[in-house]
């Protein structure tokens, strides 16, 4: 019995002996496995600020994909085939276009806002030799009905186009086009048309009246355009 | 890599240091999906990489002044449908005595490499040649950039009820020449 009780006691003295851990092992280790931790994800790079943007790339896509769908069903509805076709692509660019795509850019550039509905020079001066037109027209029914009317034909004659335009603003132009009182006999077009429908079809007509045409009838009516 | 916001790169581009660098990190974003736009309109691919060329040196002008009002993606949209467009009444002028351009753009996808004309995705580019210009704009930006019609109608300045009857128009008018042709 006192020999087991020596034997336990010098057991217990000796117990935390038995195994042994390096210097300073427990004050490194959360380090060390930081440092692991860190160099096994160190093999793989992500792009700045990736995670800032990923919730927002991945939302992104799934409106999109929301948005496909809609598209795709509203097109089986009235246009099966097309449907089916699913926007196949057909053209070819050549290969590494988009890789290599370098622009020129001008050094000598000079700033210059670009609009949507370009106006062409020559709308204005079909509106304005229209408007002319319907000014003239006017003046010479009236001219012949009654001798009141020759003051102002003789005024509408003298008419030059070019102050005309100057005295009259783009702004005010663009808003005359746009709200179709120029094309007001074109009662045919409904509402649903797009505007430039009409712009369009002024253009075809237009083309088939000739520069010398033009000429004629503002000399005829003593107009001048410069 | 992570596409950079627009309004970041718009900052970017007022540096004067970072000028180039922001530009061309735009025309990284967009290039393939203008690209593409622009080709749907004029065709051949020599075409539509000129057109591309003129409106990003018309975005490097024009971009000092953008308004912020609008987005970027909108503002790029409107210039290259622009610039489509002055380039088809271009050729039109220079061909008009010889050729009808409506047509010229058809033989245009008929000349194309690859062409197949018992193929339903050919019936279809020819069918989209022969719609009126805009209204080939609207289908386009429907059917292929699955653009949504408040967004077309920034871009086009246009009703967004006046895009839907046209694309439907347009797509009635393609079904019909397709199963006709």
């Amino acid at each position: 019995m006192g020999d087991d009780y020596n034997i336990l006691n010098s057991l217990k003295n000796s117990k935390s002996d038995t195994y042994k851990v390096p210097n300073a092992y427990f004050e490194e280790l959360a380090d060390s496995v930081l440092l692991k931790i860190h160099s096994k994800n160190s093999s793989f790079t992500i792009p700045e600020a990736y995670f800032d943007g990923l919730a927002g790339s991945i939302l992104a896509k799934i409106n999109n994909q929301d948005l496909r769908n809609v598209v795709n069903s509203e097109i089986k509805e009235f246009a099966p085939i097309l449907a089916s076709l699913q926007q196949k692509q057909v053209y070819k660019a050549p290969d590494h276009y988009f890789n290599n795509l370098s622009i020129n850019i001008p050094v000598s550039s000079k700033a210059k806002v670009v609009q949507l509905k370009t106006r062409y020079t020559f709308i204005k001066y079909a509106a304005a030799a229209v408007i002319i037109f319907v000014i003239a027209f006017g003046g010479l029914l009236n001219y012949q009905q009654s001798q009141q009317s020759l003051a102002l034909y003789k005024q509408v004659k003298q008419i030059n186009v070019e102050k005309s335009i100057n005295l009259i603003s783009d702004n005010d132009l663009n808003t005359i086009v746009d709200e179709e009182q120029l094309l007001a006999y074109h009662s045919t077009y409904t509402n649903t048309s797009l505007p430039w429908k009409n712009l369009d079809n002024l253009d075809e007509e237009m083309q088939y009246v000739s520069d010398e045409e033009i000429d004629a009838y503002f000399k005829e009516n003593d107009i001048s355009i410069n | 890599m992570i596409q950079q916001e627009d309004k970041e790169l718009l900052v970017l581009f007022k540096e004067t240091a970072n000028k180039e660098k922001a530009f061309t990190a735009i025309i990284k974003k967009y290039q393939e999906k203008l690209y593409w736009h622009i080709r749907r309109m004029v065709v051949e691919h020599e075409d539509a990489n000129d057109v591309l060329q003129n409106m990003f040196i018309k975005v490097w002008n024009g971009l000092e002044n953008f308004r912020e009002d609008s987005q970027l993606y909108t503002w790029l949209y409107r210039i290259a449908t622009n610039e489509s467009l002055t380039f088809i009444e271009q050729q039109k002028r220079k061909y008009a005595s010889s050729i009808d351009e409506e047509n010229g753009l058809s033989e245009r996808v008929v000349a194309s490499a690859g062409f197949d004309v018992k193929k339903l995705e050919w019936k279809l580019q020819l069918a989209i040649q022969k719609l009126p210009e805009k209204q080939r704009v609207v289908f386009n930006l429907r059917y292929y950039d699955e653009m949504p019609y408040e967004e077309m109608s920034r871009v086009l300045e246009t009703s967004e009820g006046a895009l839907k009857a046209s694309y439907h128009h347009a797509a009635k008018k393609i079904e019909d020449f397709i199963r006709n042709y």
